[in-house]
């Protein structure tokens, strides 16, 4: 249920993302093209019911956010999980000031009009360090949404066609875009004036306070809401840990400490495991079989065991990435060797196919025994 | 198994067209988008522009005529001759003291900058803060911001294109675990080749973008500056994590236990990233200078800039230096001393403390000169660990023993490894040392070229100028290579000759096992081998005397003369001496004898008991020892040699049953295959050959077997006992002499008659002399 909510919503906003970035993107040939594909691009978000829908789930998702952050065990993780944790908390300070412009200038300010036009000559004249935040926020926001939307569509049946091609846009949106904003800043440039600050009236110094006021105070809270899941999380993890070394059967080792998953432990400690969904318990590609452990095995969880039956897997067969190992020493065998290419990994995924696979190695481990 | 390998053969076509097709797709769509947002023109050089500006203002015929002049090819030429010329007499002219005199004027011109520098401190950040915003307007710095940020974007997006398409690959790779070097070392050249794709597409795409914007010099040096630390700072760390493979000891090139590797990497990465953003900064206020020539306060913000600058990178480097040593010593078993990281402190002050007085010739130089010894070692360190490592892996058990019962059978796999059999372990002993010393030969010279770069010297040039510095500086560079090209040369005999040595050492420790096998040439290569290694020696010190003597410009043709001299004298004298050695090295080769062999020289025989440099020792059977010299030697026979035939004779009478006699042999022959004490030795059976012969009063049978040389006097004598009890058993007698003597008439025979019929028939039977039997040959 949170699963399906966080990626729909995911999707929701990525879907805006991607319309605005292309949006911008016609800048590349002139502010005027931006201007006239706006009502167009930005049709489903410009209706009664895309508006809010869009807001619901900003909101959605930052609590389903805050809300993994709280259930992570650990703060060590593979290199995309950090940039996405990291970019995940970084967007809403960036959007913050964004939004506030686009959405409270209108009100604060009568006739103010947010036009392609008057938001470039912003960010490009008078205030140009809000002008690389915005292409800040647009890098962040973009990898933060790749980074969720690919790993899901890693897993459709479709992706070993068109993968290749998602890869491509995917890099292809954003470089358009950031030309685009480049190439309509500097016809904003040409064909305006030099900018000079104007001295303004105190009652617009007083809205625009008004308005910097409010993003610097959505920014705090945000930063305090964050802090106090850290505390909690904190909180939560603080019962004492043990130590626990990992054997594999090709002869690699190491020690961890236990409270975390096999998976958090293998990518904290350098070694390649094979992971379709990123530890999400969807995918089956990190099944590992115990072998020996010193601990007796926890039980298994109800994702587990789903993602289990459908794979077909064996006794003693468990998810490296929900499987938790008590303290002693624990032999494995990683099922599915790393390195897989990703084909074949969804072919693993999406079927039993893997099962052969195992039924193979089995009887290799009894003919060896 | 079938369907894994049809998926195979389907992704595999797909999989090496694919990252090709994407990163083509990308860029061809990129160059559009591009040639878009630089469609106002791509910037033209800047240098081209200066020049222009410069050749400017003509006063046109002048200028036409010299152009002219300028442009024929014999003017050139004669131009280029004279400056040079003026450049090498200017060079023969400045003697060393105006030379000391001079770097002195600049050390004392650099102490006043940087007292004017000390005395403008506090006005610096002011003056930076105006210069920065003379030279862009603040919207365009945070532009140009914003460029990088996108230059960096597009870079980071096609690598990260790349490693969709080669993640897996890479992961592959890493897992890989491979027992030698061969295979370890192509994988981890197959792991860099595609890091360095990924950051070499970085590169390209973060530099293609920037070049496609338009630029005001400043921002484009800025920018340039910018870029070019992030791809060096990527490029450093890269290396940096493929030599230390911080977190998976499997990977790591270098002989080091993870805490030090991690420990190293972090601090070589933080020292990599501060020295190139300290470089990067100070070059940006650099280039404020250019831009305000004569400005002082720019000047003194410049050099402050840089000596803080420096003193930062200085400071990390000690830190660096003292954190690695801390993380070594914790180590169990480590045994470092406080000297090295002292040393190197102290070199980094020293450094530090030219550069800013303004010396940097001097300061390289010393930096180059204290790293060669360290960097030496470590790289002998490293080759040895390599070499480790290639023959290490698959004669070291796999997996340590359980502990506790560490007992005879823990120790005896030990000894058996212990003394490394010929080809087994050793297979690379040779090249060890001489990768060590070849590795040190590179060092030393590019360390030689580096220093004379700082002190802006071509080394190859000056050696051949006729200065008296650059004779000196020659020669010393002739004797340096003598020296290391003859260390090479000795390392290698020597290795050779004491790695053959060590066999022979095996070897005969074996003989001494066994006791009397037939040894090979050893010995007598144990005999030449210290010889030939004395030889050598003498030779190449000889040699590297000589070339040492004539590369100071010593003549040392009558040296060489007298030595011949003398050298021919000798030779007459040991004319007989030298025919014995070089005879005896031909009889090696032959391999017409070895120690423990049989054999027969024209009237002497014996065992071969031991070999010097000049004569053979030979002991016959009964103890007398011959000494032969080999040159006396003309022809030799070896019977020891792979098989001997025994031919056996038994003369039986006329009447005997062959076919029993066929029956018995083959029964003996069978008995004597199940002997443990040479049934073994049979390389053909006892048989019988039949009748050989006809005799007066007998048949002579032939029996044959052949055995291994050395074998056929026991067998034999059993075979004898064999075959002669086993005739007795079954009634066959051997034939005696007997003769029958017909008397005519009848009656008896009177005594004397009798006793002279016997006499005649005694006479008969023993009848002509017995021909010499075969020389008792048996020892």
């Amino acid at each position: 249920m949170m699963r399906s909510a966080r990626i729909v919503t995911g999707l929701i906003l990525f879907a805006f993302a991607t319309l605005h970035l292309i949006n911008v993107a016609f800048g590349l040939h002139s502010i005027d093209a931006m201007e006239a594909s706006f009502p167009i691009l930005m049709a489903p978000f410009l209706n009664p019911v895309g508006g809010p829908l869009l807001l619901v789930s900003m909101i959605v998702h930052a609590a389903l956010g805050l809300e993994s952050l709280y259930r992570r065990n650990t703060l060590a993780m593979s290199r995309a999980d950090a940039m996405q944790f990291v970019t995940g908390l970084l967007i809403l300070p960036f959007l913050f000031s964004h939004l506030v412009g686009v959405m409270m200038g209108p009100r604060v300010f009568e006739g103010y009009e947010p036009e392609f036009s008057n938001v470039l000559h912003f960010f490009w004249l008078q205030n140009p360090l809000d002008g690389v935040r915005q292409n800040l926020l647009m890098v962040i926001v973009w990898v933060h949404g790749a980074i969720g939307v690919l790993t899901w569509m890693r897993l459709k049946p479709w992706w070993a066609r068109w993968g290749t091609l998602a890869n491509v846009i995917t890099v292809l949106i954003p470089v358009a875009a950031m030309l685009g904003y480049v190439e309509s800043g500097k016809e904003i440039i040409a064909r305006s004036p030099p900018y000079v600050q104007p001295d303004l009236p105190p009652e617009i110094l007083e809205k625009m306070a008004l308005l910097s006021n409010t993003k610097w105070w959505l920014i705090g809270v945000w930063f305090a809401i964050v802090a106090l899941v850290l505390i909690a999380r904190m909180v939560r993890l603080s019962s004492k840990s043990e130590l626990v070394t990992i054997k594999t059967t090709a002869g690699r080792s190491f020690d961890a400490q236990t409270g975390t998953t096999l998976l958090e432990m293998a990518i904290a400690n350098g070694l390649p495991h094979a992971n379709l969904c990123r530890g999400r318990g969807r995918c089956g590609t990190c099944r590992i079989k115990v072998i020996s452990s010193d601990a007796p095995l926890p039980e298994i969880g109800e994702i587990e065991r789903k993602t289990l039956d459908r794979v077909g897997a064996g006794e003693n067969v468990r998810l490296g990435c929900q499987f938790r190992p008590g303290s002693g020493e624990l032999l494995i065998e990683p099922l599915l060797k790393p390195g897989m290419e990703r084909e074949e990994l969804v072919k693993a995924a999406a079927s039993g196919a893997a099962r052969q696979h195992e039924a193979g190695t089995a009887a290799a481990n009894a003919g060896a025994a | 198994m079938a369907p894994s390998r049809i998926a195979e053969t389907q992704t595999w076509p797909s999989l090496s067209l694919k990252p090709i097709l994407q990163v083509l797709l990308t860029v061809l769509m990129l160059g559009f988008a591009m040639q878009t947002a630089g469609a106002q023109g791509v910037l033209p050089l800047l240098g081209g522009e200066t020049k222009q500006a410069e050749t400017g203002d003509p006063s046109p015929n002048d200028v036409k005529e010299l152009m002219r002049l300028l442009s024929e090819p014999k003017m050139v030429e004669w131009l280029k001759k004279a400056a040079e010329e003026d450049k090498a007499a200017e060079e023969e002219n400045v003697s060393i003291r105006e030379q000391i005199q001079e770097g002195l004027a600049h050390v004392r011109q650099r102490i006043a900058e940087l007292v004017r520098a000390w005395r403008d401190l506090p006005l610096i950040p002011g003056a930076l803060a105006k210069l920065w915003f003379d030279s862009v307007s603040p919207g365009e710095s945070l532009r140009s911001l914003s460029y990088v940020l996108i230059f960096i974007f597009v870079g980071a997006g096609l690598e990260w294109l790349y490693w969709q398409s080669f993640t897996p690959r890479l992961i592959r790779l890493q897992m890989e675990t491979h027992a030698t070097l061969g295979p370890r070392l192509a994988s981890a050249s197959r792991r860099a080749g595609l890091i360095g794709g990924g950051l070499l597409l970085f590169a390209l795409g973060s530099i293609g973008a920037f070049l496609a914007f338009d630029w005001i010099p400043f921002v484009y040096r800025l920018v340039m500056n910018l870029l070019i630390a992030v791809i060096m700072i990527r490029l450093l760390i890269t290396i940096d994590l493929f030599t230390f493979a911080p977190r998976v000891p499997e990977l790591r090139l270098v002989p080091l236990e993870t805490p030090v590797a991690r420990s190293l990497f972090n601090w070589i990465a933080i020292v990599a990233t501060v020295l190139i953003f300290g470089l990067v900064i100070s070059d940006t206020v650099d280039s404020f200078v250019t831009t305000h020539m004569g400005d002082l306060t720019a000047q003194s913000a410049s050099i402050a800039v840089s000596v803080l600058m420096a003193v930062v990178i200085a400071l990390v480097f000690i830190l660096a230096i003292w954190r690695v040593h801390a993380s070594v010593k914790r180590e169990p078993g480590s045994s470092t001393t406080i000297v090295a990281p002292t040393l190197l402190s102290i070199v980094v002050v020293v450094s530090l403390f030219l550069w800013i007085i303004g010396s940097d010739e001097l300061m390289l130089s010393a930096i180059i000169i204290t790293l060669v010894l360290p960097t030496s070692a470590m790289i002998s360190k490293l080759i040895t660990h390599l070499f480790d490592q290639a023959e290490g892996e698959d004669i070291r058990p796999a997996e340590p023993e359980e502990d506790g019962d560490i007992s005879a059978a823990d120790i005896a796999p030990e000894d058996e490894l212990e003394p490394r059999g010929p080809g087994e372990a050793g297979r690379y002993d040779l090249w060890r040392p001489v990768s060590i010393r070849l590795a040190r030969i590179v060092l030393f010279v590019v360390a030689v070229l580096m220093v004379g770069g700082a002190w802006g010297i071509n080394v190859l040039t000056l050696s051949s100028a006729p200065t008296t510095m650059g004779r000196i500086f020659g020669a010393l560079i002739d004797v340096s290579v003598v020296i290391l090209l003859a260390d090479l040369v000795w390392t290698v005999a020597r290795t050779a000759i004491d790695r053959r040595m060590a066999e022979i050492g095996d070897f005969s420790d074996q003989m001494g096992g066994e006791g009397g096998g037939a040894a090979g040439p050893e010995a007598r290569m144990a005999t030449l081998l210290p010889l030939m290694r004395k030889v050598l020696m003498v030779t190449v010190i000889l040699m590297v005397g000589l070339s040492i003597l004539y590369s100071f410009g010593i003549n040392i043709g009558p040296l060489l003369a007298g030595a011949g001299i003398i050298g021919i004298a000798v030779g007459f004298g040991a004319q007989a001496l030298v025919r014995d050695i070089v005879s005896g090295v031909f009889f090696l080769l032959d391999d017409a004898f070895r120690v423990g062999e049989y054999i027969e020289m024209e009237s002497l025989r014996g065992t071969v008991e031991s070999m010097s440099l000049r004569s053979l020792r030979v002991r016959h059977h009964r103890g007398a020892v011959h000494t032969i010299p080999f040159g006396e030697l003309k022809s030799l026979t070896n019977y020891s040699r792979d098989w001997v035939i025994m031919k056996l004779e038994f003369r039986v009478p006329f009447e005997t049953d062959l076919k029993l006699v066929k029956k018995l042999v083959k029964q003996v022959n069978a008995e004597m295959q199940e002997n443990e004490m040479y049934g073994h030795h049979f390389i053909q059976p006892l048989k019988s050959q039949g009748v050989r012969r006809m005799e007066e009063f007998n048949m002579v049978v032939g029996v044959k077997f052949m055995c291994t040389p050395g074998e056929q006097w026991l067998i034999r004598r059993d075979a004898y006992q064999k075959i002669r009890d086993a005739f007795d058993a079954n009634g066959i007698s051997f034939a005696t002499r007997n003769v029958k003597v017909e008397v005519v008439g009848d009656g008896p025979l009177s005594d004397e008659a009798k006793e002279a019929i016997a006499g005649a028939a005694q006479e008969a039977a023993e009848g002509p002399a017995v021909p010499p039997g075969p020389p008792p040959d048996e020892p």
